[in-house]
């Protein structure tokens, strides 16, 4: 299978501004993404989950190590092209859903391929069958302050979707949902996935990693370990992150 | 301790949201400031005591109502804003146990803070500047300047009660907001998006009719007179219709454009045209402000400085030369050579004593009367005159002698002919005919006549006859009388003359004459009923003392609208940055370049700054045959000066108004692009 995403050893250290202070959110991170996964990152608060996904978007720069995406090294983007290449490759769900309240859910969505240029009936042709499979066609001429947060989210899937992107980043997307509406986003990440989109999601919801091919812990600035389903039920592999967790606590398990 | 904790409560929050409070507060006193001023002005002594100071005072005054209105206007948009921005901290002490009513007390105490502190400042600053503007308007008023500070109790006492009543309405306004609101919703009020405002078509409509009628009497006004009263009721319209035209306009366009999927799904106008969508209310109300400031700005630059240079002008129409006389005689038979002849020599003696050499004279003998001209016939019927008709002409006879001897032209006409000369309205027909007098063939239009400088500067338009023989020409007007038994027809000698002296001599020469033409011996010996004797040079002061003092009104109103313009621009790009700052940082994780923001920057910033100079410059145009009407009442009427000093102002505007621009889209693309170094 092919690597859409490959990282190897990313460092990231920060300056506390008095005193320097050196922090080291993450020391040495290697992993990959194959094309058609859906990985899961699991850690506790403070272990560098966020620092790496925003590495991983080219939202920030890590202090060290290489990162690609599809074969393109992410670091030597030019800054002026960081933009546009996070838009055309790359799509986000986040935990807040970052829709903007003065579009409707409609205009939320298109707003990445309006950025990017793309023809009107292009992009309205594009968002049908999305919008009919996250359920949400009778939603988009809301704003997002007349929705649930459960239809916000979909609404941020489709926003995600709707360029096509090689990897979609989501960071804890059930943190602000009530637990019908996380299974049913869940249920529809999975559904996404199976259709082939590679997904990679930062959360510490053990139902929600779960749902995951392989399962990535981090500890310290380090991937700690990793589980894969293989096999499993989601059931199954819930008990392992489980268990996993409880190892990782009580520090009783090295890799 | 008990009774310190709400003050101290409020206080203390104030302080804490100074980012927001500060601007309100310069606001505030801001608007106190101006209005003081102006009140002061209007009821200083030192201006009543200048001559021509008691005319500036009473607009002065309408000024200060205007100003009222709008610092109420003002304070309430840049009030809302802050309460806005302030539910959720009441929310917050909402849930934390304070019931409304302790938050009315908050409220009540941050209103009284701000009042209080608002109007020592402003008072204090106030009556500081006052001196100074008082000092500057004098001098340019050429009086007597003095440099005692004197405080006008009346003056305070009214901007303390205007702005009493206006934190009073703040204050009602704040407390019926948070009371109607729940906790929740008080949390929450920043998320949820202002709805467009309900009925706004009928609002648009409303708005589109008050414009349309204001535009309609600015249009249609014919009286000068009238025309005062009516520009102030047009001006309070345009401000009514402006306001709702540009609420319920912002809240059309925004939706039209959105409609128009081609237009509203670029890039550049995607973002701006949503987020204007989303605070058109704001906006609205925001750029109607922005926009009525700017057509005061540009009328009062417009026509004031039209005013000022044009004093000269007005100088030397009604004072054509640097003595003018014009006698008033009893009878027609008093206007014959005889009669002229002893009079005219009285006059040469009395300057032959002084050395004194006529050059340029001007003389001539001529009967006036007021008429009304309907196409070609002037109806004189004496009822009619008890009110200034837009057809109401003055009509004068003069005797062909006196014109050929005058213009050094060799005309001859018939009986029953005349030569015509009209100042201001044209005459197309080829007869004219009197209702009780005489019809006359107009032989020949004439291109310049010297009227006589008391009508030159009367608002209705005269109309010289030239007649072979005046006596016969007046034949029949001569018997007209009003119901007290006047007399109509009046007979009056005209004699201009230059000197030829320096400006100290002349006026010496004119109070040294003065004496001796109006005394009683003279007036028998010279035999004429009543003088309007004035030097140029004398009364040039009062020219200067009222133009000058108007043109320096309009400077200093213009100074303040400007910068009231700047700091409205100013905060509002300032307040609506950081609003954006949020929206920004998540477009830019979608994906968003630099370029593009700037670019989304640009298109809304365009809008809000371009469409209410548009409009202002529509207002303009309506307002100026309007204020063209009211120049005439200061006896302005080169239009094409108006018309030039109109254009210079829009276009100075325009050039500061653009760099305003450019300051205020750094500062707002600043904050907004901010948010991605924070990341």
């Amino acid at each position: 299978m092919n690597n859409i995403l490959s990282v190897y050893g990313v460092k990231k250290t920060y300056t506390t501004r008095l005193g320097g202070n050196q922090v080291e959110a993450l020391k040495n991170v290697s992993f990959t993404v194959e094309e058609g996964e859906f990985v899961a990152i699991m850690g506790e608060s403070g272990s560098g989950k966020t620092t790496l996904l925003n590495i991983l978007a080219a939202l920030d720069k890590p202090t060290g190590g290489t990162i690609l995406l599809d074969g393109k090294d992410l670091l030597k983007i030019k800054e002026s092209a960081v933009a546009t290449f996070r838009r055309d490759n790359l799509g986000f769900v986040f935990q807040d859903f970052n829709l903007l309240d003065t579009f409707t859910l409609e205009d939320n969505i298109y707003l990445p391929l309006v950025l990017a240029g793309k023809n009107h009936k292009e992009i309205q042709e594009r968002l049908v069958p999305i919008a009919e499979k996250l359920n949400i066609t009778g939603l988009l001429k809301k704003y997002p302050y007349e929705v649930s947060g459960g239809q916000k989210q979909r609404a941020a899937v489709a926003r995600a979707m709707i360029t096509n992107p090689k990897l979609i980043l989501a960071d804890e997307p059930t943190g602000a949902l009530d637990s019908k509406a996380t299974d049913e986003l869940l249920r529809l990440f999975a559904e996404v996935n199976s259709m082939g989109q590679t997904i990679l999601m930062v959360t510490h919801s053990i139902k929600a990693a779960s749902m995951a091919n392989r399962v990535l812990f981090i500890k310290d600035g380090e991937v700690y370990h990793q589980i894969y389903r293989g096999t499993d039920t989601n059931e199954q592999l819930y008990q392992k992150i489980s268990d996993t967790l409880t190892l990782l606590a009580t520090g009783g398990m090295k890799k | 301790m008990k009774f310190g904790f709400y003050p101290k409560l409020a206080a203390s929050s104030i302080l804490k949201n100074k980012r927001l409070y500060l601007p309100y507060l310069l606001t505030c006193i801001g608007m106190i400031i101006i209005f003081y001023i102006i009140m002061y002005l209007a009821m200083c002594s030192t201006i009543t005591s200048i001559s021509g100071g008691e005319t500036l005072q009473s607009i002065f005054g309408l000024g200060s109502w205007i100003i009222a209105i709008f610092a109420c206007i003002f304070l309430f948009y840049t009030n809302s804003f802050l309460t806005k921005h302030r539910k959720k901290e009441f929310g917050l002490y909402n849930i934390l146990g304070m019931n409304k009513h302790n938050i009315g007390r908050i409220l009540f105490w941050e209103a009284l803070i701000t009042a209080l502190f608002s109007l020592c400042i402003g008072l204090i600053c106030a009556i500081i500047f006052s001196k100074l503007a008082e000092i500057g308007l004098i001098y340019i008023m050429h009086g007597t300047v003095t440099y005692d500070l004197s405080v006008s109790l009346l003056a305070v006492k009214r901007t303390l009660q205007v702005f009493g009543v206006i934190f009073l309405l703040l204050l009602i306004h704040s407390i019926w907001q948070v009371r109607f609101s729940s906790a929740i919703s008080l949390i929450r009020s920043k998320n949820t998006g202002e709805k467009s405002p309900k009925g706004n078509w009928l609002l648009g409509v409303l708005g589109i009719l008050i414009l349309a009628v204001a535009y309609y009497l600015a249009v249609t006004i014919q009286d000068p007179l009238v025309a005062l009263s009516t520009f102030f009721i047009a001006v309070i319209m345009v401000i009514v219709g402006t306001y709702l035209i540009m609420i319920a306009g912002s809240v059309f366009l925004c939706r039209t454009l959105q409609k128009n999927k081609r237009y509203y799904y670029k890039p550049n106008h995607f973002i701006s045209v949503s987020s204007m969508a989303y605070r058109m209310k704001r906006n609205g109300a925001s750029l109607a402000s922005i926009c009525v400031l700017n057509t005061m700005i540009l009328v009062m630059l417009a026509s004031t400085t039209c005013l000022y240079f044009g004093t000269e002008n007005g100088i030397r129409e009604r004072y054509p030369r640097e003595i003018n006389m014009e006698f008033d005689l009893a009878s027609v038979s008093d206007l014959s050579n005889d009669k002229i002849k002893t009079l005219k020599n009285g006059i040469s003696e009395e300057l032959a004593a002084r050395h004194v050499t006529p050059t340029n004279e001007y003389a001539y003998r001529c009967a006036a009367i007021l008429g009304i001209l309907q196409e070609d016939t002037v109806l004189s019927d004496p009822n009619l005159f008890m009110a200034v008709e837009p057809e109401s002409r003055l009509f004068f006879f003069v005797p062909l002698a006196d014109y050929n001897a005058v213009t050094g032209a060799n005309e001859t006409l018939a009986q029953g002919e005349a030569l015509v000369y009209t100042n201001r309205k044209a005459y197309e027909y080829d007869t004219i005919s009197f209702q009780h007098g005489a019809t006359f063939k107009i032989k020949k239009r004439i291109d310049d006549f010297i009227i006589p400088g008391t009508s030159a500067v009367n608002i209705l338009s005269s109309f010289i006859i030239i007649v072979p023989d005046l006596k016969a020409g007046v034949t029949g007007l001569d018997s007209l009388a009003d119901y007290n038994g006047d007399r109509l027809l009046m007979f009056s000698y005209i004699y201009y003359f230059d000197t030829g002296m320096e400006q100290e001599q002349q006026i010496a020469l004119f109070h040294d004459l003065y004496n001796v033409v109006i005394d009683a011996s003279t007036k028998e010996q010279w035999g004429y009923e009543t003088i309007t004797f004035d030097s140029r040079e004398l009364s040039r002061y009062d020219f200067y003392s009222l133009y000058g003092g108007l043109f320096y009104l309009g400077i200093l109103l213009s100074i303040v609208f400007i910068l009231a313009t700047i700091l409205i621009i100013y905060y509002k790009q300032i307040s609506e940055g950081y609003e954006d700052q949020a929206r920004f940082e998540i477009m830019q994780k979608i994906g968003m370049t630099r370029q593009e923001i700037s670019k989304s920057i640009h298109s809304q910033l365009l809008t809000v700054f371009f469409l209410p100079l548009f409009l202002a410059i529509l207002h303009l145009a309506f307002a100026f045959p309007i204020i063209r009407k009211l120049l005439l009442i200061f006896n302005l009427t080169n239009v094409n000066l108006f018309i030039l000093t109109t254009g210079i102002s829009i276009v100075i505007f325009a050039v500061f108004y653009s760099i305003v621009y450019r300051l205020t889209s750094n500062a707002y693309y600043n904050i907004v692009s901010g948010a991605r170094d924070n990341l």
